[in-house]
């Protein structure tokens, strides 16, 4: 009973934070730094950009992110419009 | 926290009893005995080592190195050293916090106020004044929200690097990067609060002559001061705890960069110095926790307050 109560709620969370630790980088930087196989996206992204000189890689790395998000950009879209309609 | 049988609902104001019964069930379940004992275990989870963190701190070298904090009472011994030396103590290697804390605060705070200031007249031009555009605007600035900040980061940091322009490792560009990143979601929260406040009240003020700038400062504002203070500190507490805005925009020198960064590289630097790296990280805590615990009754509210409605 309760989680269709709170669903609009768990929704919002539930992305939020998918989008939070798509995007993690300051543990990854501060734990590992990316050694020992555990870079992510982000990280990857800052150093080949802005400390190994490779600016169009790190280009790459950041649509890549991208490209990740946008299907939850599309849902989140959809919902709003459902929203609107509704009110 | 409190048990079934404690009349939760005579001093909550959002839920009075004449509202439905599923509400109040529902309100039972959150705060049952187990929801209770699941929230005591994973705030005990969180808050031990944090506690272990502070004691270390104000433990000496030797004692740090060679037990457990959890042996304190064994091994007692206290000492405001492991501060003194980081926050005061000057030389090549010294951590120097003092000065990054200074520059930590300088970015924080325009880091709060331009965006809200910002945010706050969209917000009231999204609401409450029609324009062309105005909706597929809106959802552009609602997505801009998931967009991840590594998009911009190459050709803002090229922007600032323009010769008219020309910031790049200034404050300036921090306050500017933290301001367009923190637009979208401030925006989209502070629009939701502004929309609900009733068109009866936003009419009377037109009828008897009030240009928008008025409505705005005699109205909105007054009425919107829960949401701005809670996304204030929202938006205080990612900007002092933002490392990778800082990294890039920053310049890393001892003039702009912020606490987040200087720790970071103290963590390569002086790695193995356990009792330096405690203190120094609970200094780049307090901050946060200060903030949040004098302000949390805001900060729980106002986010409740917009993040469910679309």
């Amino acid at each position: 009973m309760t989680v269709p109560w709170i669903r609009g709620s768990l929704v919002v969370v539930v992305t939020t934070i998918t989008i939070a630790t798509l995007k993690v980088f300051d543990i990854v930087r501060t734990m590992t730094g990316g050694q020992f196989e555990t870079s992510v996206v982000a990280n990857e992204m800052y150093s080949r950009a802005f400390r190994l000189g490779q600016p169009s890689i790190g280009a790459a790395l950041a649509v890549v992110l991208f490209v990740m998000v946008i299907p939850i950009i599309i849902y989140n879209v959809r919902v709003l419009r459902q929203h609107k309609e509704a009110r | 926290m409190s048990v079934p049988t404690a009349p939760k609902t005579v001093e909550d104001p959002d839920l009075t009893p004449t509202e439905p019964k599923k509400a109040k069930r529902v309100k039972t379940r959150l705060t049952s005995r187990g929801a209770t004992i699941a929230a005591i275990v994973i705030a005990t989870l969180w808050t031990i080592p944090v506690f272990g963190l502070a004691i270390s701190s104000f433990r000496p070298e030797r004692e740090v190195k060679t037990t457990g904090w959890w042996t304190i009472f064994e091994n007692w011994g206290w000492t405001f050293d492991n501060y003194n030396t980081i926050l005061f103590e000057s030389g090549a290697s010294s951590a120097s916090l003092g000065q990054y804390f200074v520059n930590s605060i300088v970015i924080a705070i325009p880091g709060t106020i331009f965006p809200l200031v910002l945010a706050l007249m969209a917000a009231y031009a999204f609401a409450w004044i029609p324009f062309k555009g105005a909706s597929w605007m809106f959802v552009a600035v609602f997505a801009l929200q998931i967009v991840p900040l590594q998009m911009a980061l190459i050709p803002l940091l090229r922007i600032f690097n323009y010769d008219w322009i020309d910031i790049s490792g200034t404050f300036a560009a921090v306050w500017v990067a933290h301001t367009i990143f923190g637009l979208p979601l401030a925006i989209f929260l502070l629009h939701n609060f502004i929309s609900e406040i009733p068109r009866d009240i936003m009419e009377a003020a037109k009828v008897d002559g009030s240009s928008h700038t008025q409505t705005f400062t005699k109205i909105v504002l007054p009425l919107s001061l829960p949401a701005i203070a809670s996304l204030a500190i929202f938006q205080f507490l990612w900007v002092w705890n933002d490392l990778l805005v800082a990294l890039v925009f920053s310049g890393g020198t001892v003039r702009t960069a912020p606490l987040t960064q200087r720790l970071a590289e103290f963590a390569g630097d002086r790695g193995s110095d356990w009792q330096l790296l405690t203190a120094a990280a609970f200094v780049s805590i307090i901050v946060p926790l200060i903030v949040f615990f004098s302000l949390q009754r805001y900060f729980v509210r106002g986010l409740l307050a917009g993040s469910t409605k679309g």
